[in-house]
This record gives structure tokens, sequence and C-alpha cells, in this order.
């Protein structure tokens, strides 16, 4: 058994998660094992001062005092809210109700004519719709890749064998957000690009010896629940920007987001959301990696800190590619 | 599904808008674990009560959609996980200077309860309190949820997979990595054999 698969086996262990006859066989590794012992105490006293520090936090969260107001404006709002959706239903069925509607119809016919009768509309006010559409969609897109990249292992584990996986945020133009799912390779510890979705609903994945590509689509590859998921906000995200294009004042707009995407920019902590390191991948128009910046994030206090191409493994991802510092 | 959760539906279909009684019974018996779930996932503890609080009331207004099929504590985590996953978004997407100075430290201030003990006691059970709370704010929102849900609720990996809507193995994962993390950074005290308590 290697170290790491051990490792992860104490915690089962501990756990009480391991089926009857791996509990028997690793008891039996315990039983031979000093080290094995030592290291299963150490993660046992890990364990009981975690659960020490969660207790010790709960308890003081709120007392009782506080718990009860808690409570009292939980049901108040609650209630309130409910009224409030109820009052809401009962308008909407009143004749004046549907009056109403009828005017509120005819001002956003009135206002959504506009660019014919001469007014100018605020494009970018459109295009910040849009954007905010992405955004309301990304955790929904963010829990699905996690999805993925899990379902992408168990289908094709000869092509998508790494074990772990982090999911990096994708910033294209203004406002525009995808996601990356990112795979660490637990005997090189190289992170690798495995599979992502820019705004033009391109695939990008990569193989494990091979370069990274773009596909036009990963349906074949892993027909998945996360995966239509995945796509779902593709459909999403495609009809906002239809729905931007076909206003006329928005065009030069959408088209600069457009070039941005032809450009595909990609920028991705590496490290948890709390990292500092930033890589940026720079795509040409064929979807090939054209070169990678490396920094600290820009806004930071440690905005001076200076990463080399070691610190992302790059050798290992994209050797021979031209990588750069980002600018200050 | 034991009697309790049975139960805490039975409470949740009998409540209205006029009659909030077993609504808040409900409340009672499940602020305080949502309160601590969002605390550790968001890592604040006033945000936490923003959110915890949001989620009774959401929940409360979608009573009528909602299956009984799961436990009401997995929905109701479920529910705080979203709620406190979109605020660590919203944050994200424009933090101020001052957050992104203060990166590492507990966002609410919190230091462990020192409860009766000799100040050289008191101050080391503090340095290995925010230590374990520097260490868990540098692990992902999700690594923090799982190794909560397994230390303190003391649920079982598929429990922890069902609440978080993830997959066995990426269960595993995050508590092996936690576990790993908080480790190495109680490295010291590990090898005098000192603990929390």
């Amino acid at each position: 058994m290697n170290e790491p698969d051990l490792r992860e086996r104490l915690g089962a262990y501990l756990d009480g998660e391991l089926g009857e006859s791996e509990r028997r066989d690793f008891e039996t590794e315990l039983d031979r094992s000093p080290a094995l012992r030592e290291e299963l105490e150490r993660l046992r006293r890990t364990s009981g001062n975690l659960r020490a520090h969660f207790e010790g936090r709960a308890e003081r969260l709120v007392d009782d005092r506080g718990e009860e107001i808690a409570v009292e404006r939980i049901v108040r709002m609650s209630t309130q809210q409910l009224r409030r959706g109820d009052l809401v239903a009962k308008r909407k069925r009143s004749p004046l109700m549907i009056l109403a509607l009828l005017i509120v119809a005819a001002g956003l016919a009135i206002f959504l004519a506009r660019p014919f009768l001469g007014d100018e509309p605020d494009a970018t006010e459109l295009v910040r719709a849009a954007s905010r559409e992405v955004d309301s969609q990304m955790l929904e897109l963010d829990l699905s890749l996690a999805g993925l990249a899990s379902e992408l292992i168990a289908l094709a584990p000869e092509d998508f064998e790494l074990e772990r996986f982090s999911r990096g945020r994708l910033r294209f133009g203004p406002g525009g957000l995808a996601h990356l799912a990112l795979g660490l390779d637990p005997e090189t510890g190289d992170y690798r690009i495995q599979a992502g979705r820019d705004l033009a609903g391109a695939w990008y994945l990569s193989d494990p010896e091979g370069p990274i590509r773009r596909v036009e689509s990963l349906e074949d590859a892993a027909p998945t629940p996360a995966l239509a998921a995945v796509m779902a906000f593709g459909e999403t995200l495609r009809a906002s920007l239809e729905e931007a294009r076909s206003n006329p004042s928005a065009v030069e707009m959408v088209g600069r987001v457009e070039d941005e995407l032809e450009r595909s920019l990609w920028k991705v902590r590496l490290g948890g959301s709390r990292s500092r390191r930033t890589a940026i991948f720079w795509f040409d128009e064929e979807g090939r990696l054209e070169r990678i910046s490396l920094g600290a994030l820009v806004g930071t206090v440690n905005r001076d800190a200076r990463l080399s191409a070691a610190d992302f493994r790059l050798d290992r991802i994209a050797p021979g590619l031209e990588v750069e510092d980002l600018p200050r | 599904m034991s009697r309790e959760d049975d139960d805490d539906w039975d409470l949740l279909a009998a409540s209205s808008a006029e009659d909030g009684a077993g609504f808040a019974e409900l409340v009672r018996r499940h602020y305080r674990p949502a309160l601590a779930f969002a605390r550790q996932v968001i890592g604040d503890a006033h945000k936490a009560e923003d959110v915890a609080q949001k989620a009774f009331v959401n929940v409360f207004v979608a009573r009528e959609r909602l299956q009984s099929k799961a436990k009401f504590r997995t929905l109701l985590f479920r529910v705080v996980l979203n709620l406190a996953l979109n605020e660590l978004a919203r944050k994200s997407r424009g933090p101020s200077f001052s957050e992104l100075g203060d990166e590492d430290a507990p966002a609410d201030g919190l230091a462990p309860d020192q409860g009766v003990m000799m100040p050289e006691a008191a101050a080391e059970a503090r340095e290995l309190g925010e230590m374990i709370e520097g260490g868990l704010m540098r692990l992902s929102p999700k690594h923090r949820a799982a190794l909560y849900l397994r230390e303190y609720q003391g649920l079982a990996y598929n429990e922890i997979a069902e609440t978080l809507e993830a997959s066995l193995a990426e269960v595993k994962i995050w508590i092996h990595r936690g576990r790993s993390a908080l480790q190495q950074i109680l490295k010291p005290y590990l090898d005098r054999g000192e603990s929390i308590r």
C-alpha cells in the first residue's frame, strides 16, 4: 500500500468507514507497524482537537437569550414573507391587477421600441444584465463542474486519471465568468487542466500526455447529469448574449465581449479561493495555449510577490512555453 | 429516517402563516447547528447569522414544494451551504482592500474560550485555537464544511456527501486533505502531546 493511500485509509478507519474485510486487513497492518499505530494516534489527536475547537466555537456563537431572539425573528420574517406572497398571488388575480399589468406591458413595449423611435438605449446596461445572468449561474456551474470532474474520473479513468481536482474561475472580458477543472496529479504534484468551457460554448480538454485542445462537444466523452447541467448553463448564457445582440445599439459592445472570448484569457487561482497565486493562460484563435503570465493577485497587500514557473510546475503542464510575469 | 426526523417534517408541514408555533419549535431544534455550520463555511459570525436565518425563511416559504425523503437537517444544511457559498462568491467579486489585507485572520475575531485557566495555559490554548482556525480558513469552504460535518456533527461520509451534494470520493478526499493540512499545522503541539482541552 503506498503512503497517500495508507493515510487516506487511516482516516477512513478512524471514522469507521472501512468495510468489514478492509478493516480486518488494516488492523493486521496496524499490528505489524508501530509507525502506523503512532500515525493513527496523531490523527486521532488532530481529530480530537478539531472537535474541541468546533464545540468551543458552537457554544460561544449564541447564548439562550440570543437564540430565542433569533427564533422569534425567523418566525416573524417567515410568516410575513408568506403573507406577502399570498397577498401578491391574490392581487394578481384581481381585475385591477390585470389592468395594471396591461398598462405595464404597454409601457414596456414602448420602452423596447425606443431604438426604432430614435432614442438611444443603454447598451452598457444590456451587457451588464447579461453578465449578471452569468454571475447568477456561477454557483450552479461551480457545483456541476465539481461533479463533472469526479464523473470524468469514474467514466474514463484512462483519460482522466488524476485523483484530486480544484476548480479555477476563468474570467473572460467584462464581467463574463466561466469555470475550469484542474487536476492535481498525486504522483507528480502537477496541476493539469482537465476540462473547461468558455463563454462562447467551446470546451477545452486535456489528455494526460497531449496539449490542451478545443473541442466542439463533450457529449460523447461524458454523457452525465453534471455535464448536462453545465451545458444548460451554456445555453442560458448564449440566450443572454443573443438577447443583447438583438439590440442594434449593443452590437459594438457585444462584439468587444466576443473579441475577448476569442483571445480566451483564462485567469486561474491555484490553491483555493484565498490563494494569491495566479496564472493567466492566453490562447490563440485556434485554441492553442500561447503564453502564460504568472504573479500574485493584483490588489492584494502582497502585490510585489514574484512567482516562478516552478511554483506552478509549468514545465510539466506546458513545456517550452513562453512564461512571463504579470504586469504590476 | 428516525422518528425525530419524521417529526421535523411534520412540524414544518403543520406550520402556516397564521400558526408559527410548530415552525418555532423546529427552528429551536436546529438553529444552533445551522448557525455553527454557516459560521464554519463563511468564517464570519455576523454574516453566518444572516445566512442561517435566511435559510430557515427560505425553507419555510418553500415548505410545500420540499420533499421529506431526506433528513430535515440535511436539507437545511444544504440551503445554508448554498447561501453561504453565494455570500462568499459575492464577497470575492468585490473585496475591500482591508478584507484582502487580513485574509488569514479569523473573520469574526473570536478567540478560543479560555475558561478558568492559568495565564500561560490560556495563552497556549488561545494560540492553538488560533492556529486551528487559521488552518481551517486556509481550506476551501467545502473542505471546512466536510470537516465540520464529520468532526462536530458526527455524520457518516455518505450523509456528508448528501448534504454537500458531492460524491463519496470527493468527501473522502476533502476530509483527508483537511485533516492532513491541520495535522501539519499542529505538528509542534502533537509532538509535545498537547491538545486544546
